[in-house]
């Protein structure tokens, strides 16, 4: 044991250093918070678990069970028709299906809240079509429930389910759908007895995205009048100013977090991906034709047209009205300049670090030490945005007081808030909570090269540090292009850590149109909205593209290492 | 061989390497000259390629000590890294960077010198190993033969006084392969430095090796010339590896070993179980005084040899003889066996 330590120590380096800051920086907001909560006064404890959490937890519990319970049925029903069906319009299907992911939910809802106005477009139509003259006469039920609720986030969240399915299916079922037919199965027999089966643990990833993605959610829930464990911290802080009461509402998140991650393994069934008939040829897709492809077809671009084709004409329509009737507003244009500074440093410093840890692992070929590093830095991504922005606020306000103290001791005056409430909290906030993404994809970026190159560097005379500067960096540039572009997309949509962290009067683009609901004044938000749901389609192209060259082929350099023939 | 007026290449004692609970190297003492070629030889699994990489400085073995021209790399207290070693490491992939030009890999190594001088050292290999035209291609351009070559070239490049080579020929080939041998043994020699060839075929050992070294679950097993392999094999392993043999389950008596094909003297064996292999080139046939008689089951031409199947009474499978390709066998036919008892090797049966 000893010796096993001594020897790491010894291993130990720059990239042992970066490693080691950033489990730090993922662990020690879960720390403060652990250490705020046991700070709070008994009766205060009593109190909230005895009114505010039981209610928060029923109803988070009763969401995530009906957006679980949306995303599974749908996701996995159009990704199966899709993928192994051939009807009109199919190939369109495949790519629009995907487009809600440009919609983060809170835009969803704020779209559709607005959209469903008693005296909004959809309402006004309708009644205008059958004939009522006052909104009174006839109404819409209203979205502004639990059944809405678990509509809207169902219809933002379906395809963290539909992409991870339909891969499966592409991939995997394809050869094994065609020995079932060849043994006596029908078409449901196959989905029920192989398809469904073998896909379970994809599915169960993709649900359970989809539930942390509504844990997470501060605004629409908050629209939609759901109160989940998430707008509960969020109140208790905002509206009570009670750090530790926060903490403690956010401690019992994370046990449910944990929860929800226990029952994602247990639904995976303790099995990974399996790899069987990988290079299978594509099976002879199902034709369906005529009338009943129609009908096949609209059902199908039911969820995408619900997801995103009509709040996104709504967007758009009362952008145009708006800029036509009040011209650029000036605060849109400092908006953006904000989003695209948080976001931009925030990418910046989530890359550099991820960079460092996961090549420095891999230099460090066998130590577990980095390993554990690696994963201890990704656990951002497993808590929610709310409690991270508490368990940095706690661990900021410490700072600053302590930094206030310093500035009393020394006579100089007393500084403001230079950590919590600042750029640099946002950053943080963000690159604790995206790590996990730009790590995933260097990893796979870094799989594609073969070992073998690192270690003639290393034998050629260059260090760990020169190998990742002259191998690693320039063969990874496309996966860090990816990376970057998701790391951005997702700290540009980050509403609830921005709102606890940010600035006071620092407004981004989400934190405006979060005002705006709040204030019920949906038309002024919906520029902003547009621009984040343009900037979110950026990576539902990209993953297109992808899904196009289903194998990513071995272009310029970077697979040529195996192929060994002549040009 | 050259005699050592300088200190050894490398000198390896006490050895071992552990992955988890699996013992890869148990042990391993072994010292290579300056200017030697040793090829290292075993099944797969039986640590070889490990011990490439403790000597390349790619893992940390877990005791003993490891010493290059004299220099401590390491020892209880002591790693020194890959990149401070001046080893040079061949991959069995060649693992030329992608995006560097074949002069830029072979220049790789270099980074030290003045970049004028490092260019023309490089151009200089290159035309060594007959690739100057290709300087300006990337890896992917070349064929298997030729990447191999610019990978042998940029690992020479530094002048190591060590250069060790991973399966260098096994994604070649056998024409190829054959050619890629004299070559790199060639090219090797006039560097002088000293080299360790990791081979999975023991024609690859032969064609390249002044010494082998035959390793086996992680131990030596047998270490010398190539011709020390053929004649005076230390275990039956050992023997199995270069030669087709044909062996017989026995035992020895008062110094004597009874088999279907006649008694052997077993000189210096205590009386026990013992493997007795007859090389199959000893056989021939002949009309008097044979050791015994067979009946002919089947027999294939193989160019200057042939292969032929024999029953032999007392004996269940049957036996297979190399006889010379002109000597006319036909199936059915009974014929006289006599036996080179050069050729013959008793081992004690292992428990």
């Amino acid at each position: 044991m000893l010796k096993h330590i001594r020897l790491m120590l010894a291993d130990a380096d720059g990239f042992t250093l970066v490693g080691f800051c950033a489990a730090m920086a993922a662990l020690g907001p879960v720390l403060a918070l652990a250490f705020f909560a046991l700070q709070g006064e008994g009766g205060l404890w009593q109190h909230l678990f005895s009114t505010v959490v039981p209610q928060a937890l029923l109803e988070s519990v009763l969401l995530l069970a009906g957006v679980i319970a949306f995303v599974v049925v749908v996701g996995t029903g159009a990704a199966w028709m899709v993928a192994v069906h051939d009807f009109p319009g199919r190939r369109l299907l495949e790519v629009v299906l995907l487009l809600p992911l440009a919609f983060p939910a809170y835009v969803l809802a704020y779209s559709w809240i607005d959209l469903m106005h008693p005296v909004g477009p959809l309402q006004s139509g309708l009644r205008a079509l059958l004939g009522y003259a006052r909104p009174a006469d006839f109404r819409l039920p209203d979205l502004r429930n639990m059944p809405g609720a678990i509509f809207i986030f169902g219809l933002a969240l379906y395809p963290y389910v539909y992409v991870a399915a339909r891969t499966v299916f592409l991939t995997q079922i394809t050869a094994l759908a065609d020995a079932a037919r060849m043994l006596g199965r029908g078409s449901a027999g196959v989905f029920f007895t192989v398809a469904l089966p073998l896909a379970r643990p994809a599915i169960a990833g993709g649900a359970a995205l989809a539930a942390m993605e509504a844990l997470n959610d501060v605004g629409a829930a908050e629209f939609l009048s759901v109160q989940t464990l998430t707008t509960a911290v969020y109140s208790t802080w905002v509206n009570r100013n009670d750090l530790p009461g926060a903490a403690q509402i956010a401690l019992a998140m994370l046990a449910f977090v944990l929860a929800l991650l226990v029952v994602e393994k247990l639904a995976r069934g303790g099995r990974g991906y399996a790899v069987i008939g990988r290079n299978a040829r594509p099976s002879q897709p199902k034709r369906i034709g005529g009338l009943k492809g129609m009908m096949v077809f609209a059902l199908l671009a039911l969820p995408a047209i619900l997801g995103f084709f009509v709040p996104a004409a709504h967007l758009v329509n009362q952008s145009i009205a708006r800029l036509a009737f009040a011209g650029v507003p000036g605060e849109i244009l400092v908006e953006i300049g904000n989003t695209v500074l948080a976001a931009g440093l925030a990418t910046i410093v989530t890359l550099a670090v991820a960079l460092l840890v996961v090549c420095g692992r891999r230099l460090h070929n066998g130590s577990r030490l980095h390993v554990a590093l690696l994963r201890l830095s990704t656990l951002g991504y497993a808590i929610p945005g709310t409690v991270l922005g508490i368990g940095l606020l706690a661990i900021f306000g410490d700072l600053d007081a302590l930094l206030r103290q310093i500035a009393t001791w020394w006579g100089i005056k007393a500084p403001g808030l230079i950590f919590s409430a600042s750029l640099f909290a946002i950053v943080a906030a963000y690159s604790v909570r995206f790590f996990r993404l730009a790590t995933t994809k260097i990893e796979t970026g870094l799989e594609r090269l073969s070992p073998s190159l690192d270690q003639s560097a290393r034998t050629l005379g260059r260090s760990r540090w020169q190998v990742l500067r002259t191998i690693h960096l320039p063969l990874l540039t496309p996966a860090l292009a990816g990376a970057a572009l998701l790391v951005f997309i997702d700290c540009m949509k980050e509403l609830p850590a921005t709102l606890l962290l940010r600035p006071i009067n620092f407004e981004t683009l989400s934190t405006h149109l979060y005002a705006e609901a709040a204030r019920g004044t949906y038309e002024n938000g919906a520029l902003a909205a547009c621009l984040i749901v343009a900037f979110g389609l950026l990576p539902v192209i990209l993953l297109t593209l992808l899904g196009r060259r289903q194998t990513i082929g071995a272009r310029g350099g970077e697979g040529a290492i195996s192929e060994g023939s002549a040009a | 061989m050259t005699c050592p007026p300088f200190a050894p290449a490398l000198v390896l004692s006490g050895v071992r390497h552990d992955y988890g609970r699996k013992h890869a190297l148990r042990g391993i003492d072994l010292e290579v000259l300056a200017g030697e070629m040793v090829a290292l030889l075993g099944p797969s699994g039986c640590g070889k390629t490990t011990l490439l990489r403790v000597v390349a400085g790619l893992e940390r073995p877990s005791a003993g000590t490891v010493e290059v021209g004299g220099r401590v790399l390491v020892d209880r207290h002591l790693f020194v890294e890959p990149e401070k070693r001046g080893v040079g490491l061949m991959f069995q992939d060649y693992a030329l960077f992608p995006h560097l030009s074949v002069l830029e890999n072979v220049a790789f190594g270099l980074d030290r010198l003045p970049a004028s001088e490092g260019r023309q050292r490089a151009e200089a290999l290159l035309a060594g190993v007959g690739l100057k035209d290709r300087a300006s291609a990337y890896p992917h351009m070349l064929s298997g033969g030729e990447q191999q070559r610019i990978a042998l070239a940029r690992a020479l490049a530094p002048r190591p006084s060590l250069l060790l080579m991973d399966e260098p020929f096994s994604n070649l080939d056998l024409r190829l392969r054959r050619r890629m041998r004299a070559d790199t043994a060639g090219l090797l020699r006039t560097t002088g430095a000293a080299g360790i060839v990791v081979v999975h075929d023991p024609d690859d050992a032969l064609a390249v090796a002044d010494r082998i070294v035959l390793m086996n679950e992680g131990k030596l097993v047998q270490v010398g010339p190539p011709e020390a392999f053929f004649h005076r094999p230390v275990n039956l392993f050992a023997a199995r590896f270069f030669s087709d043999l044909e062996e017989v389950e026995t035992e020895v008596r008062g110094g004597e070993a009874q088999t279907p094909f006649g008694r052997f003297a077993a000189t210096g064996l205590a009386d026990g179980l013992v493997t007795l292999c007859i090389r199959r080139s000893a056989f021939s046939f002949t009309r008097d005084a044979p050791e015994f008689q067979a009946e002919v089951l089947s027999s294939r031409f193989m160019g200057e040899q042939q292969l032929v199947s024999l029953r032999v009474r007392g004996r269940a499978e049957p036996l297979d003889a190399l006889i010379g390709g002109r000597v006319s066998v036909t199936p059915g036919a009974h014929v006289g066996v006599t036996i080179d008892r050069s050729e013959v090797l008793i081992f004690p049966r292992e428990p």
